[in-house]
């Protein structure tokens, strides 16, 4: 079995296809502090995408609650009680993937979900944690916790769906290593809705043969950010491309926030898979809970969130999330404003740092009015 | 002599009945008539000599099956002379036809080598080795029962949806929702006949013929499925394989039960059985 | 009349209704009170309502808003900053969706169908207030090892 280099484990590991990293790594990066479920990118996409027959209960984006939403029911709960314990002590990752825990004549670890825990995708929606006491209060973190995951595809770098399809109808493009699923070589065995540990692999009913998201591929051709990044009405993504995990470019906006800063962390690294979507975790949960989902260099990265207005450049690329619908594959931070740059670096936005304060007077002249706070 | 003969023909009746360990031949004999051989209650089956087929777990390449549901296929072959078909029987106590997430259908595929001049190997050819796979879907043979595949609400009775795209768009602008229909994916849905005609060069790499002409019927009854598989004998298809009366060749098989989730990997197979197209007419008691 | 189920989020004895838009109909209680599986669900439309009967606005005061000092109370008119006394649409007339009220309410019935066994994810160990082992284990990050701070 073939051996790859996993650089969120920052080990090799076995995987079943060689290692190609490809030129760029579609990437999304989320900041879990801001998202408040408006669910907007999950009608965006299901607008854009999932509108047809046999789609009715797909939802390549979805946001659920944590802990206790999940989409399909249970599905982290399950897969880590599947892969045991596993130790999470940094920078090496010494427990075991996916693939490690292969049983015998399996390619990875995974199950089948029923049909039926599709059936409530917002379940657990706003459900904190413990009982909510009379008197309490906020505390850092909350006594009484939740925050949304809004989850897409995560491209991963070492697929477990492409792994598991016995045809080869899942692929990985090497222009920007989007992960797509061949829609006429298909033939619906759901291998790759079995393996794929997030269960971001659908099958439809009508066409009988296993969906995913396609990561907007036609406008990141065009430069342009997915569906559900650009409708987010709190700004809470960007999407991106990620370079090589060993050279990354300080001056691009993804490399900097993941492989620099290490502020973004990836989702249920343990497995193995290498995903590409970047949670920035938020600040009010227990760290616990946030390891077990996020990896080691959670409390780091809550620490510097909490001080980014003290780091100019971490503060401008938190700036460019939401800014513009084109992709800024470089950015730079110049005097309390953030510039960003397409392909060709090409000035595509500039945002100020700091929102301008405009005051107004109290009495306005040419109503003859006062301007009275009035809602 | 008469009694000679009858007493001949009970003994033989007594040896084909124990377990044998060498794999009996399929012996299509000759039945009148023409075109396909489609129903599996048509008495030409009458005389064709049932062969049992023992059936092994895929443990050759991932992912594996090694408790597959059925062991055994009992199987005839008949030809008019212009269609071959076989007729495989097996018990399944569950019809399955339903195809959901977590429901998967029966099958069961005939495998035929399209040169056998160079056996193929009998795992789905190998490369230079291709075969002919036709592979009846019980989902497929219900759709044409039914007359359409089934809709969401008779899939799900309290489902609603205000309208689709293709309500509201032309076929083109609608196309793009779809998915693998707008792409005619073969095993989508649709067809024609409850078989596909196939050809592979090893695992994975079957594909779904653009012309097809392989024809067929299934019946559950009693707890065991009943299917025909029929296929032309000769064309200018360079890609299936000739039958021709008098010939010797072999034939294998695979058959999936959908109840204990098998599916394209996870199957029984067996390998390759001898197959003789006699000229002469079937006979029931060799 | 609608179906509650358990939410940890406030304090013992209190629970809120929020985001329910779908109220009964004349229909929704024709299909609730001729149904098999009494779903309150429009035969004609498909109509699903999220309430038996009533809705949302069955426990929030009335459109009409007890308005005071009519004749005399100060008001910016609508659309403008004109400064005005007396009447004004924005103040006087019936407006829509009043939201929030304090109600109380009691248990009508069990639920699940026929009153008769658990909600699914409840049964299987996922819900709060009904955790299996895993669950919890999950809830306390236990699927992770750390030796070191």
């Amino acid at each position: 079995m073939p051996k790859v280099y996993n650089w969120q484990l920052g080990r090799e590991m076995e995987y079943p296809y060689e290692g190609a990293r490809p030129q760029k790594q579609f990437a999304m990066i989320f900041d879990i502090n801001k998202c408040i479920a408006c669910q907007t990118c999950t009608v965006a996409c299901k607008t854009t995408w999932t509108a047809g027959r046999g789609q009715e209960a797909m939802f390549w984006n979805n946001v659920e609650t944590k802990p206790y939403g999940y989409y399909p029911l249970g599905w982290d709960v399950k897969i880590l009680e599947k892969l045991g314990v596993q130790d999470m002590d940094g920078p090496v990752y010494r427990g075991k993937t996916l693939f490690d825990a292969a049983p015998g004549g399996e390619v990875v670890l995974g199950y089948l979900p029923e049909d039926i825990d599709y059936a409530h995708p917002n379940i657990g929606e706003d459900d904190s944690t413990g009982l909510m006491p009379q008197g309490i209060h906020l505390t850092l973190p909350h006594t009484q916790w939740m925050y949304y995951l809004p989850r897409i595809c995560n491209h991963c770098t070492y697929a477990a769906c492409l792994s598991a399809c016995p045809r080869q109808s899942i692929y990985k493009r090497k222009e920007d290593g989007i992960v797509l699923l061949d829609q006429s070589r298909c033939r619906g065995y759901r291998e790759c809705v079995k393996a794929c540990p997030y269960k971001k692999v659908y099958f439809n009913t009508q066409t009988r043969v296993s969906e995913k998201c396609i990561g907007c591929y036609p406008a990141v051709e065009g430069g342009r950010q997915t569906q559900c990044t650009i409708t987010c009405i709190g700004k809470i993504r960007i999407q991106g491309f990620l370079g090589k995990p060993d050279a990354p470019d300080p001056d691009n906006p993804l490399d900097y926030l993941v492989l620099i800063k290490r502020l973004a962390l990836p989702l249920y690294p343990q497995f193995g898979l290498e995903p590409n979507t970047y949670y920035i975790p938020p600040v009010h949960v227990p760290p616990p809970y946030l390891r077990q989902m996020f990896g080691w260099g959670v409390e780091q990265a809550v620490e510097a969130y909490a001080r980014v207005r003290e780091d100019p450049k971490l503060l401008g690329a938190l700036t460019l999330f939401g800014a513009t619908p084109e992709i800024s594959h470089y950015f730079r931070v110049d005097g309390g404003w953030v510039m960003g740059y397409d392909a060709k670096q090409a000035e595509i936005v500039r945002v100020p740092l700091r929102e301008p304060t405009l005051v107004r007077e109290l009495y306005d002249v040419k109503h003859r009015a006062y301007r009275t706070n009035i809602t | 002599m008469k009694t000679a003969t009858v007493v001949l023909g009970l003994l033989g009746l007594v040896a084909l009945a124990r377990p044998v360990d060498a794999q009996a031949p399929i012996v299509a004999g000759r039945v009148p008539g023409s075109g396909p051989i489609v129903d599996p209650a048509s008495p030409v089956w009458r005389d064709a000599r049932p062969v049992k087929v023992t059936m092994l777990p895929q443990t050759v390449t991932l992912p594996h099956k090694p408790d597959p549901a059925v062991r055994e296929l009992s199987v005839r072959a008949v030809h008019n002379g212009g269609w071959m078909a076989f007729r495989i029987e097996w018990r399944d106590p569950t019809e399955s036809t339903k195809i959901i997430l977590d429901n998967f259908g029966d099958q069961v595929a005939v495998q035929l080598p399209i040169d056998p001049k160079t056996t193929p190997s009998p795992m789905m050819g190998n490369p230079g080795g291709r075969v002919n796979i036709m592979q009846w879907r019980a989902a497929f043979q219900k759709d044409i029962d039914d007359g359409h595949a089934p809709t969401i609400q008779e899939l799900y009775p309290n489902a609603w949806s205000d309208f689709y795209p293709d309500d509201v768009l032309g076929a083109t602008d609608a196309r793009p929702y779809t998915g693998a229909l707008g792409v005619e994916n073969p095993i989508s849905r649709g067809r024609a006949s409850p078989v596909l005609d196939q050809m592979a060069e090893g695992w994975g790499s079957m594909t779904v013929k653009p012309d097809q002409h392989a024809l067929g019927k299934g019946v559950w009854t009693d707890g065991a499925w009943r299917v025909v598989i029929t296929r032309p004998m000769v064309s200018d298809d360079a890609n299936a394989p000739r039958l021709v009366p008098g010939d010797r060749t072999v034939a294998s098989f695979a058959v999936w039960e959908g109840g204990n989730r098998e599916v394209g990997a996870r199957k029984a197979w067996a390998p390759w059985v001898p197959l003789v197209i006699s000229g002469a007419p079937a006979r029931r008691a060799k | 009349m609608a179906r509650a189920r358990y939410y940890p989020g406030t304090p013992q004895g209190i629970t809120r209704m929020w985001f329910n838009g779908y109220m009964a109909t004349p229909g929704s209680v024709k299909g609730h009170e001729t149904r098999e599986d009494g779903a309150a669900k429009n035969q004609v439309t498909q109509y699903q309502a999220l309430f038996r009967y009533g809705g949302h606005q069955s426990l929030t005061r009335s459109s009409l808003k007890p308005t005071h000092q009519t004749h005399t109370l100060i008001t910016r008119k609508s659309w403008s900053n004109e400064v005005t006394r007396g009447f004004n649409v924005d103040v006087h007339c019936v407006t829509s969706a009043p939201r929030e009220s304090i109600a109380r309410f009691a248990k009508a019935e069990d639920g699940g169908l026929g009153g008769k066994g658990l909600w699914r994810p409840v049964a299987l160990g996922l819900r709060p207030a009904a955790e299996n082992d895993a669950m919890k284990q999950y809830l306390g990050g236990g699927f992770v090892r750390i030796s070191k701070a």
